[in-house]
């Protein structure tokens, strides 16, 4: 059995953020049913593509794994009442849409609660329900300008920097998918469903832990200094040999320093009043850093990754896809993964990073065709198949011709 | 009433990531016993700056809403209190150095044996299997072992480390959705289980569609600073005192663009207009520096405005003082203030789902350490 079997959650998710949140309930065994648009979610038409199948979208399969998927006209009533048989069982509807769209279908929370009392509905959105900011749709690289926490990335001479990976639906899915989850407990005991809402401009902001902290009391806060900023030195990133190489070193301890300087075969780091301890260490960083920087210039980066690392103290190499493929600790994890996938052939993606020792979660199903699921879940509700073909053919059901 | 209620937690966890989960289950009313090893001088967060008085604030953030029990682990008779109370608890919750609770005579095979309902989470740096198993990890180690750092910041520069604990609260948020899973789980089979997290698999799980692009595009991990790959323009701009992020996605917003920025002149020019040569004309053209001159003598709040006005998402970049008391959050109640008798006043952000029924709570205080030894210790053991 796996975690969360015998879950059933409503996906009227598209692109990213709130798809992640239902990539992990499916993962984890959920039954989650994604309800598409007729045609499709968008997300089928964004790149990456597959050259040898008929160059369909990679991105929609990647966040698509092992879900069940509908295609269904929700503006037609008979469209509507196939959602509202599903919601009869469902335990968890998922939207990503701008707040209000989901009013209008009379789909949104206050439409449903009173029918479906154990209904967990979740939304993120950019900015809430609430607020000068609410009717904004949400985009990833604005919603993070928003939040406060772009400023404190990049160097002093750089404008302020976004990451490469797009937090503001990553984090924002991981807020949804943790919070809903928190939801179905209190939903198991006691009955009761209830309205989880997901702001991404706010679960960016709550990231800026230490600068909230440092501003409310100081009434001074961090500002874009580069890598080398935290409380400890040397904490910082280093060129390694090659083009575009760097290793990280995160020394936080007297410990790790001292074998540090052993394995470099620097005795003289160790006694040194400039780099004696981690307050000394921060003050002469300036110093420091070119030190250690020439040493690491000249190295591979695994190289010098594997003669701290092992040790026990923390340095690694800065890795790049190809990278992460070759590690040996990633295939003996699992984490290494082809989803054998109908619409783009053989998916090189990631697995669950949550092992269960019981209730094991590593599954990995294709991502399905829009529509492609219509038949068995309306005969599921009761529809007969000559029902199910006249929606089709009044399109009130879509489904692909393969 | 809090979702949580009824859960109680075993929390050997230091420092940040599993702090941040167990802080999150305290929030939504679980009761999370944090067990402090006095022989080390408790939870090493509690030196995390920022400092005052004596005391962590960071600790204070963490820690809120649990209560705190010192053992000295290098005594044996610890093993038989910790025992006890593996037979009370829901969940038993660590990240201590991948063997240690192990050697101390307290597998999950004890554990299972006391308690064959208790769910027994694990995070460590590697997970408990492979190569790596042993090896540490923190924050900055983890943005680069991850491929995070390889693709954030300019393309011709070093890359940049990101100015807040992205790694760490995310691994935190998996490992507060692996517990609910279990709990869930449990309430169906009636066991409880182990769950093995490495914070390396954490990371390398969530680079969303990179190993697609690696795989169909050739692309590895490239650096784009502030642009999008297939965008253009999207980035973040210098203006009058500060920045604008934009991004015009579509045909008709480059067209908005061209026009409200004063040239609309080169909207049509295939050197403009075409997607690819567009890309060219941003970084290696005159593109960017036209809309930098658009902007130059535009406050952020300003070009945003300009931009929003004729459908082109942009925003300011907010700093983080601009954002702390943004009036987005004051009407949400995002900035929640506390007081502490050293700290004095401070404040931490609420930002876990708003929830209907089971609002979640942040204004409970840490615990002092082994506040609550006493009083644990005579109720469950």
């Amino acid at each position: 059995m796996k975690a969360l079997e015998g879950v059933k959650v409503l996906d009227f998710t598209h692109a990213y953020s709130a798809v992640y949140a239902g990539q992990v309930l499916a993962d984890l065994g959920a039954e989650v049913i994604k309800v598409e648009p007729m045609g499709g979610e968008q997300s089928r038409q964004w790149m990456p593509f597959s050259k040898a199948y008929d160059n369909r979208s990679c991105y929609y399969p990647t966040f698509n794994r092992n879900r069940t998927a509908i295609s269904v006209d929700l503006k037609k009533e008979e469209g509507k009442e196939v959602i509202h048989k599903l919601l009869e069982d469902a335990d968890i509807l998922l939207v990503n849409m701008r707040h209000g769209a989901m009013d209008k279908l009379k789909l949104g929370y206050e439409d449903l609660r009173e029918n479906y009392p154990k209904l967990i509905y979740s939304t993120i959105n950019g900015y809430g329900s609430k607020g000068p900011l609410s009717s904004l749709k949400a985009y990833d690289n604005i919603c993070t300008a928003y939040s406060g926490i772009m400023y404190s990335t990049g160097n002093e001479d750089q404008p302020p920097m976004k990451l490469g990976i797009s937090i503001g639906d990553n984090y924002s899915g991981l807020t949804m998918l943790s919070s809903v989850l928190t939801a179905l407990v209190y939903q198991r005991k006691t009955g009761q469903g209830q309205l989880v809402e997901i702001a991404m401009q706010d679960s960016l902001f709550g990231l800026a832990d230490k600068q909230i902290l440092e501003y409310s009391m100081t009434g001074e806060a961090l500002k874009r200094k580069g890598n080398a900023h935290t409380m400890y030195a040397p904490e910082d990133v280093f060129t390694a040999d090659g083009k575009d190489n760097y290793v990280t070193l995160s020394i936080h301890t007297e410990e790790q320093w001292k074998k540090f300087c052993e394995i470099l075969n620097k005795p003289e780091w160790m006694v040194d009043p400039r780099f004696i301890d981690n307050k000394a260490r921060r003050e002469h960083y300036d110093e420091l850093r070119p030190l250690i920087a020439e040493i690491f210039e000249n190295m591979e980066r695994f190289e010098i990754q594997n003669m701290f690392l092992p040790k026990g103290v923390p340095c690694t190499a800065t890795t790049r896809i190809s990278d992460i493929l070759v590690q040996p600790q990633f295939t003996e994890r699992h984490m290494i993964r082809y989803q054998t996938d109908f619409q783009v052939g053989p998916l090189l993606t990631s697995g669950n990073p949550i092992k269960f020792s019981d209730t094991n979660c590593e599954e990995i199903r294709s991502s399905k065709f829009p529509g492609e699921d219509n038949e068995e879940v309306l005969s599921e509700l009761g529809y007969t198949k000559e029902e199910i073909e006249k929606m089709h053919e009044s399109k009130i059901l879509f489904k692909h011709n393969k | 009433m809090r979702a949580l209620e009824g859960m109680t937690v075993l929390d050997f966890s230091v420092g940040h990531d599993a702090s941040a989960a167990t802080m999150y289950l305290a929030d939504n009313g679980a009761e999370v016993i944090k067990i402090e090893d006095i022989s080390t001088g408790g939870d090493i967060a509690r030196t995390l700056e920022p400092i005052k008085n004596g005391k962590s604030a960071y600790f204070e953030l963490l820690n809120r809403g649990k209560r705190s029990v010192t053992l000295d682990f290098t005594e044996s008779k610890s093993l038989e209190v910790l025992k006890k109370l593996v037979a009370k608890v829901d969940i038993v919750v660590e990240n201590l150095p991948v063997d240690q609770l192990k050697d101390m005579g307290l597998s999950y095979k004890v554990m299972n044996k006391i308690n064959p309902e208790v769910i027994y989470l694990k995070l460590s740096p590697f997970g408990t299997t492979g190569p790596m198993r042993e090896y540490p990890l923190t924050e900055y180690t983890t943005f680069s072992f991850g491929g995070y750092l390889q693709t954030t910041g300019m393309p011709d520069d070093m890359p940049s480390m990101a100015g807040y604990p992205i790694m760490g609260y995310s691994i935190a948020h998996l490992v507060f959705a692996a517990i609910n899973s279990a709990y869930i789980a449990r309430m169906t089979t009636g066991r409880g289980q182990m769950i093995d997290i490495a914070m390396a698999d954490c990371a390398v799980g969530l680079l969303e569609d990179r190993y697609a692009s690696y795989q169909h595009e050739n692309l590895d991990s490239i650096r784009v600073g502030n642009a999008h790959p297939t965008i253009t323009p999207y980035d973040t701009i210098k203006c009058k005192g500060g920045y604008v992020s934009l991004s015009p996605s579509t045909q008709k917003m480059w067209e908005a663009l061209c026009e409200v920025l004063g040239f609309p002149e080169i909207m049509h020019v295939k050197e403009y207009q075409d997607i690819r040569l567009r890309q060219e004309q941003y970084f290696r053209g005159d593109l960017k520096t036209r809309i930098e001159n658009a902007l130059a003598d535009y406050t952020g709040p300003e070009a945003t405005k300009l931009l929003n006005d004729v459908g082109i998402p942009a925003a300011p970049v907010f700093t983080l003082e601009e954002a702390y008391h943004c009036e987005q959050f004051k009407v949400k109640e995002i900035v929640v203030h506390k007081h502490d008798e050293v700290l004095g006043n401070y404040a931490v952000p609420s930002v876990l789902g708003i929830m209907s029924e089971t609002p979640v709570d942040v204004t409970k205080p840490a615990p002092a350490l082994g506040a609550d030894t006493e009083s644990v210790l005579s109720t469950l053991v």
